[in-house]
């Protein structure tokens, strides 16, 4: 624990409440808390979307995953780049042509309101528990090694300053926190890439044949080794890791802070620039520390292990290149950035609870807009504690298939049913829920049966089912459920409900 | 059942075809990386020049980076382009849309 990183810290806290206090006081009605007004700039929700894409995982998490599998970790962030692209080809301006708040107001558009908001709003919230339990436990690991605070302290620490930004300033906070560290994120990233590319005198393939002299695997890290033990578990990873993006809540809700569908379309070419670049320089982070990394006692212990474990490699790749100063300012951002994604996911679930199963499905729209600011208030409030009490019971487990299975949940369920009811006119109600809710439950059993949960949380020596993730099943059910259920609902209709419609 | 009747301009099937075409091309693409990956792994370790570091892992892997924010930018380009046409023919309906 070095000043820089105490200094570094306490600016971010205090640099974040000072924005909270200023969006507090623009944040009048429900427009500006759910969606920021929708006066955020195509730039400026480019970075937003750029902040939620690379969360603390993608950083550390890829880092760490590449300094120990070469190529292998590497596969994550090709994947990762696909997602936010599918985004704008299929959804972004028509979700922000269509909705208003969440993407539930676009699903419940031309179906049933009632059952769609409910099922959109289950699904958001089933989403966004994983995705939230899983920063926070993460969080709280992490921080206990860099700033040298309990885990429960910690993850206190990160629930309740999150639980400000989004109670007092809404989306503006939201978006605006995202959007600081972001640009934190950015420039960070690219004096750390600047500093190993230096070491090797600007020459990529120079850090790629020492990487390969010095890890154990050799040139075996140059290239994908793991798919071809399990090819379809290889295809199933690459299906949940382009379309996950496209069904997460936290990431949808961006496109209505922008002013139209144009904005929201060129919101994603930013988006994808800074996402894109991020990701392509994750490879000279990774090797670069295999290489700069190996034989410094300060990073590897004697039992040759990363001391405080994989997700530090950056972290030690930062002290070692750039002293205490860059070890200070990249602890920082890594705090930044996951109290930016876990402040996102809140509002996302808060909106879930306060606009479609409050405002819309229990008072169907009867509503005065300062009643539900409140309701989605309390919301924020009650959600944000239940996520500190679960993060905290998770301390020390695994929670690594959390994130798979959020990313697994979401393009099994709300991206199936967003994707169709915006496309295909043949969609019915019963269909909808039927293929949404097929995804979803196949998704979570398949992931509690499949090696991540039986085997590593469980402790069962084999795995009933071997596919890891589950996409490649649960992703085509969805659709599958979806089409057949919707034809057996319109034969239904035209057979035995015509007389009634006609009456 | 009923169905509601949107207010605003309702996307084209033009623009959703593009949408849709962008979507296909990358998803070829980025699962024939992967299949190569998971079936035929002794071509990717293969330098893309002899005795090189960079093999074509990485080389189409970086292809793959790239194509994503390729088509990004020419799906938003094509897609302004059109709806500025749009504009000018129907200035209602985008006076509707903004509205909204």
């Amino acid at each position: 624990m070095n000043t820089v990183a105490i200094t570094c810290f306490i600016a971010i806290v205090l640099l974040s409440l000072a924005i909270t206090w200023w969006a507090a006081r623009h944040t009048k009605g429900t427009s500006d808390f759910y969606a920021a007004g929708g006066n955020i700039t195509s730039l400026q929700n480019g970075l937003a979307l750029a902040g939620d894409a690379l969360s603390a995982g993608a950083f550390l998490g890829l880092t760490g995953l590449i300094f120990t599998s070469g190529f292998d970790g590497y596969i994550y962030a090709i994947g990762y780049s696909t997602g936010m692209p599918i985004v704008v080809f299929l959804l972004a301006e028509r979700l922000r042509r269509l909705g208003k708040f969440t993407f539930s107001d676009v699903v419940s558009l031309n179906l049933e309101e009632t059952p769609m908001r409910i099922f959109g709003a289950v699904a958001s919230l089933v989403v966004i528990a994983f995705y939230l339990i899983a920063q926070l436990a993460g969080a709280g690991a992490l921080i206990e090694l860099l700033f040298g605070i309990s885990f429960k302290a910690a993850v206190a620490l990160v629930g309740v300053l999150m639980i400000c930004y989004v109670m007092f300033g809404g989306m503006m906070a939201t978006t605006w926190v995202q959007i600081v560290k972001a640009c934190l994120m950015l420039v960070g990233g690219a004096v750390i890439a600047g500093l190993v590319l230096q070491r090797f005198g600007f020459d990529i393939s120079a850090i790629l044949k020492t990487a390969a002299q010095t890890h154990p695997k050799g040139a075996g890290v140059l290239a994908p080794a793991a798919a071809s033990h399990a090819p379809f578990s290889a295809l199933s990873l690459a299906l949940a890791l382009m379309f996950g993006t496209a069904g997460l809540p936290h990431i949808l809700m961006r496109f209505f802070t922008v002013p139209d569908a144009r904005a929201a379309r060129n919101s994603v070419v930013w988006g994808t620039a800074f996402i894109s670049t991020f990701y392509a320089a994750t490879a000279i982070f990774g090797f670069g520390a295999i290489v700069i990394l190996a034989g410094d006692p300060s990073a590897i212990g004697a039992d040759g292990k990363v001391l405080g474990g994989v997700n530090m490699v950056a972290i030690h790749l930062s002290r070692i290149l750039g002293g205490n100063v860059m070890l200070g300012l990249v602890s920082a951002v890594a705090f930044a950035t996951i109290l930016a994604v876990v402040a996102g996911l809140t509002l996302a679930g808060a909106s879930a609870v306060s606009h479609d199963l409050y405002a819309r499905v229990v008072l169907k729209g009867h509503v005065d807009d300062q009643r539900e600011l409140k309701i989605s208030r309390i919301a924020t409030v009650v959600l944000g504690l239940l996520a500190i009490a679960l993060g905290i019971a998770f301390e020390g487990q695994n929670v690594a298939y959390m994130i798979s299975l959020a990313f697994a949940i979401a393009c099994s369920s709300t991206f199936p049913v967003l994707l169709l009811s915006i496309y295909w006119r043949g969609l019915t109600t019963r269909g909808a829920i039927a293929g949404g809710s097929a995804g979803l439950l196949a998704a979570l059993v398949l992931t509690v049966l499949g090696p991540s949960m039986w085997v590593k949380v469980f402790g069962f020596a084999a795995p009933m089912v071997s596919l890891d993730p589950p996409t490649l099943i649960s992703m085509p059910l969805a659709f599958l459920t979806c089409w057949l259920v919707s034809r057996a609902d319109r034969q239904g209709l035209g057979a035995g409900r015509m007389p009634a419609a006609a009456a | 059942m009923s169905r509601h009747t949107t207010s605003g301009p309702r996307s084209g099937d033009e623009g959703a075809a593009l949408g849709l075409l962008s979507t296909a091309v990358l998803a070829v693409v980025y699962l024939a990386f992967t299949s190569l990956g998971a079936f035929a792994p002794e071509l990717l370790a293969a330098p893309v020049r002899p005795g090189g570091a960079i093999t074509w892992a990485f080389a189409l892997g970086l292809g793959v980076i790239g194509l994503g924010f390729v088509l990004t930018v020419a799906y938003a380009l094509a897609a302004n382009r059109r709806e500025k046409a749009a504009e000018g023919g129907a200035a209602v309906i985008a006076a509707e849309g903004v509205a909204r």
